[in-house]
């Protein structure tokens, strides 16, 4: 257990949780082995169902649940983690690589749960030497296919693409082609660099900076520096500020928040005292193996090769 | 009896855990204001599109700044 960098680590019960984003690892197993996972430990058996729906039963506030793994869909009752979630009145979205999602009767299944919000990564966008050269499988066909059906079925669509230098430094704009191509308008599309958590690929030394991150969206999204940097310190949902992201559409003036594109630039650098991204959020939690809830990144840094 | 109406009231209560009358969507109150944040406003505008079958604009959702506005655009599809 790693402790000599952290400086607010604690955990909450459930009725005393004051975290809006909660984070579900609802198994450790994965169908493909990333360079960049911060929770690469395979070993560790799913989450208990039951108590998981004890926890949402006895869970404060109304929340975002969001279900992840290593790969969510991995665990054969995925499906039954998300009802439960919808049961105790809480909101939720799959965090997925989305190679099930490929199949339409997998999405079909999710959509009968009630889910309506999914995040899909999209590391190498519709390139399969970006997938292997950062996810260590060529992908793009499955990925394609898996956007095409959450589209048919109407869901609310977040992407994410983490920017590894040298490799996939045009991705903002390759993601801009293919939703063009695919005629995909309404999208969330979270652009990050590399988080030094677990296994990565990229040190901080050699990271994509924040202001880099900028430029890039700028220089191939079609928006100035200017104006992306005049959404940062504005509150995230209306809620919270974080230092480290900046949410704006890209048409000036949409206000309904995935509705028309729209871009998270997020910096997932550890090169602070904490070496974690985003110490002490007060909007990321995380289940516990205990059931409590900790602060995320604190809590994967602590676990570090563990839970 | 409005269709679009039926769907925001029942999709409210169903998705989003609030309850919406005539009086509370006619009152003009921001989003906001009726317990409605950002993440629910998305899942209240995709969810009645997918109960309505319709698809709506973006252009005219900018100009939606609460929920009177909503239902007044949804009337467009009675």
């Amino acid at each position: 257990m790693h402790t000599e960098k952290i400086v607010n680590y604690y955990e909450q019960l459930p009725e005393e949780n004051t975290f809006m984003d909660i984070m579900a690892d609802i198994t450790h197993k994965c169908n493909m082995t990333c360079k960049n996972c911060y929770i690469p430990n395979r070993d560790v058996p799913d989450m208990d169902l039951e108590k998981f729906r004890d926890f949402l039963s006895r869970l404060k506030g109304r929340c975002m649940i969001r279900i992840v793994g290593a790969e969510p869909t991995m665990n054969p009752r995925c499906n039954e983690y998300i009802e439960a979630v919808f049961e105790f009145g809480h909101r939720c979205i799959l965090l997925t690589n989305g190679l099930r999602l490929s199949h339409k009767s997998y999405v079909d299944k999710m959509h009968d749960t009630g889910l309506r919000h999914v995040y899909l990564s999209l590391n190498g966008v519709d390139n399969d030497d970006w997938y292997e050269a950062i996810d260590e499988l060529r992908c793009a066909e499955k990925k394609i296919s898996a956007l095409r059906h959450l589209k048919k079925r109407r869901f609310i669509l977040d992407t994410g693409t983490i920017i590894v230098p040298g490799v996939n430094e045009d991705a903002p704009g390759a993601l801009l082609e293919l939703f063009d191509k695919e005629n995909i308008n309404n999208v969330l599309m979270r652009i990050k660099n590399v988080g030094q958590l677990g296994r990565y690929q990229t040190d901080v030394d050699d990271n994509v900076k924040l202001n880099q991150l900028v430029r890039l969206c700028s220089e191939q999204m079609g928006v100035s520096e200017d104006y992306i940097n005049s959404f940062r310190d504005q509150k995230l949902y209306g809620m919270y500020t974080e230092k480290n992201s900046i949410l704006f559409p890209l048409r000036e003036g949409n206000k309904i928040l995935n509705r028309g594109r729209w871009v998270k630039i997020t910096n997932w650098d550890t090169d602070n005292e904490s070496g974690i991204p985003d110490p002490n959020s007060q909007r990321r939690g995380r289940i516990t193996e205990n059931f409590t809830v900790a602060p995320l990144y604190e809590h994967i840094k602590m676990n570090e090769g563990g839970y | 009896m409005s269709r679009t109406r039926d769907a925001i009231k029942k999709i409210a209560i169903e998705r989003l855990g609030i309850e919406l009358t005539d009086e509370t969507i006619d009152s003009g109150k921001a989003f906001k204001d009726i317990g409605v944040d950002s993440l629910d406003a998305i899942e209240l505008v995709v969810s009645v599109e997918d109960e309505l079958d319709i698809e709506l604009s973006d252009e005219r959702l900018d100009a939606v700044e609460n929920i009177k506005n909503l239902a007044d655009y949804l009337s467009e599809f009675d």
